[in-house]
């Protein structure tokens, strides 16, 4: 007969929050996955310099010219494949929800201190490539310093992509973007309509000003969006190392489109890539 | 304190008629610590539904041949109408079969007590899935509270707004399934209790929870059906007080329209957003507000070419199988337990006595 205690649990509220690489370490301490000692989760590059077991964003190894540094720096993740809103906008696509996809447009308002405008552009190329399921074949952009980038391009079934870019925010800015697919039989967009920003899911207003919290994921409460997004993803990699030939290959070919961004600023030419 | 071995967990399901069943496939099939043995369907047309997703699992039509064949069941989620959970609870407890109820596990209380009775005489655990616990905003909005940020509490609007889930989950429209026995709503009224408010019990206990207080008086006010087919309430607004004094306003109507589908699916929705939990939480240094099921994603594509809003995260049974998992191990009760809810219960049934009364009714001594 087992013994039940008569105390009541506590509340449940998770753990505070921790690093993102603390929270991977409890995501596989939970789910019985090993993490190799010499791998750790790094959310920017500068940290993971000096380290060969880094794992991060795969922007982070992707320099000015959008060539590719993964071989000496790290392994490059794709963060966005992670990301719940992006999982479900690439489910409206993928189930024919949204049907015939005619323009993607995207917006990413940052801050320098975040990344450089490749690395932003590196996002942006990504995780359109990856919603809408196709490469890029052409790319034509214009970029002001290293502030803002506007991109145009095209996927190989056709579709144009119009993609605003701009790191004029002050430091410590939440990233600000919004994503939306427009196709024959309607639009799919991580935007509500009628709004400019997407919303908060909570505001407190005290004497402490405005403060707003976004939490989309109980295991990893604590994380931003993003940076659950980042976990979750490195999670995945460890668990599916089966994968990371073609995740390389995913990461290599975005550099290529990043970098012939950056060729077409240079010449003022649209540039053609082949898929 | 005697602890239960490291391994998995054998769960079964009983009846699946319950409009949660479906969120428990995923937790079940892909959480290490749970082994889902059985399932028990209360129709053939249930049972042939379920079988048609491939999961693998044993499927009966009689809950007494799914536990005599599988002795090994650890655990078992009540899965039914309201009005059967007594009974599985029995055929539980005979078994030492620890459960996991359903939001309402009777609104009777004699019946009430008679099943904290049954899980305290078998030594069982007995989790009641109240969801929203284990939900990444509500945890946020706990921690706010708790940190004095918002001063002393002095009230909470909350709403817990959903489509009717009537259509494709029959029961919730019958109210000797829903509520237990067929009660008028008051007098002059051709309705019944066992809509809307017995499908939303979160905001209630949502409200003892944040406030650490409990309800002493309230006014319950029903509207017109939303539609008028349905024999029970649709929609309502209860406000009141608190013992420490918190004001309430508490909205949990089946407001949302929907598309009349046997099967929950895409196409659901008439308004674009099938589940709303909004609080406003307000205190003499602050105030909160927060919308538990968003931002999400949003189209006008198929099936039906309407705004829509596509969730972006549904995870709160992850959280919740995790406590229920350590409770059966660890052999604590959880947090939300029968006992904790019974006071919610009370606060429910109380509401109806107001509409009956067209009233302010107390609720202090229920």
């Amino acid at each position: 007969m087992n013994t039940i205690v008569n105390a009541i649990s506590l509340p449940p509220v998770p753990p505070q929050s921790c690093s993102p690489h603390g929270h991977l370490d409890r995501l596989a301490a939970k789910y019985g996955v090993t993490l190799q000692e010499n791998l750790h989760l790094f959310e920017r590059c500068e940290e993971s310099d000096a380290i060969s077991g880094a794992i991060l964003p795969g922007w982070c190894l992707c320099d000015e010219e959008g060539r590719d540094l993964s071989g000496r720096s790290g392994i490059p993740l794709l963060p966005w494949r992670s990301e719940r809103r992006f999982i479900e906008l690439r489910n409206l696509v993928t189930t024919r929800t949204v049907e015939t996809v005619c323009l993607w447009r995207s917006r990413c308002l940052s801050s320098p201190e975040r990344w450089t405008l490749s690395q932003a552009i590196y996002r942006e190329i990504g995780l359109c490539q990856w919603v809408l399921g196709e490469p890029f074949v052409s790319v034509y952009a214009a970029t002001h310093t290293d502030i803002v980038a506007n991109i145009i391009g095209r996927l190989a079934s056709g579709i144009a992509c119009g993609i605003e870019i701009s790191l004029a925010l002050p430091a410590d800015s939440p990233l600000m973007d919004r994503h939306e697919a427009i196709s024959r039989r309607g639009v799919a967009s991580d935007q509500v309509v009628d709004s400019i920003v997407r919303p908060s899911s909570v505001y407190v207003m005290s004497e402490q000003g405005l403060q707003s919290y976004l939490d989309t994921d109980s295991e990893l409460f604590g994380l931003g969006e993003n940076q659950a997004a980042l976990v979750r993803e490195a999670f995945s990699s460890i668990r599916q190392p089966e994968n990371s030939g073609a995740d390389l290959a995913t990461h290599q070919q975005i550099c290529r489109v990043v970098a012939a961004v950056s060729r077409s600023v240079k010449s003022n030419k649209r540039i053609d890539l082949v898929p | 304190m005697k602890t239960v071995a490291m391994k998995p967990i054998n769960v079964a399901i009983f009846s699946l008629t319950h409009g949660h069943t479906r969120k428990y496939f995923q937790t079940l099939k892909t959480n290490a610590n749970l082994n889902w043995v059985a399932v028990s369907a209360e129709t053939p047309a249930i049972k042939a539904h379920f079988e048609s997703q491939g999961f693998g699992v044993p499927c009966y039509l009689d809950q007494n041949e799914m536990l005599n064949r599988h002795p090994e069941i650890d655990a078992a989620v009540l899965a039914s109408s309201n009005d059967r959970h007594f009974e599985q609870m029995h055929l539980c407890a005979e078994r030492k079969v620890d459960i996991l109820s359903m939001k309402i596990p009777t609104f009777d209380l004699a019946e009430y007590d008679r099943m904290i009775e049954l899980v305290d005489r078998a030594g069982i655990i007995c989790q009641v899935e109240l969801e929203l616990h284990y939900n990444p905003v509500i945890h946020r909005i706990k921690q706010v509270v708790a940190s004095g940020q918002l001063g002393p509490l002095v009230s909470i609007q909350g709403t817990n707004t959903t489509l009717t889930p009537v259509w494709a989950f029959p029961w919730q429209g019958v109210p000797k399934k829903s509520y237990g026995r067929r009660r008028p709503l008051r007098k002059d009224d051709s309705r019944f209790c066992g809509g809307a408010l017995c499908d939303h019990p979160h905001i209630f206990d949502l409200a003892r929870w944040l406030t650490g207080s409990d309800f002493d008086s309230l006014f319950a006010q029903v509207g017109p059906n939303l539609r008028p087919d349905l024999i029970e309430e649709d929609m309502l607004v209860i406000n009141g007080r608190m013992k420490n004094g918190v004001s309430f306003l508490i909205d949990p109507s089946w407001s949302r329209m929907e598309e009349r589908l046997t099967i929950p699916g895409p196409g659901w929705e008439v308004f674009p957003k099938r589940m709303e939990v909004d609080l406003v939480v307000s205190g003499e240094k602050g105030c909160l507000a927060a919308d538990c099921f968003g931002p999400n994603v949003y189209h006008n594509g198929a099936p039906n070419d309407r705004y829509t809003v596509q969730y972006t995260y549904f995870d709160e049974w992850i959280g919740m199988m995790d406590e229920f998992t350590d409770c059966v191990r660890t052999r604590r009760q959880p947090a939300i337990n029968l006992r904790w809810h019974r006071r919610t219960i009370e606060v429910m049934n109380a509401c109806y006595d107001s509409i009956a009364c067209d009233n302010v009714v107390s609720v202090s001594n229920n």
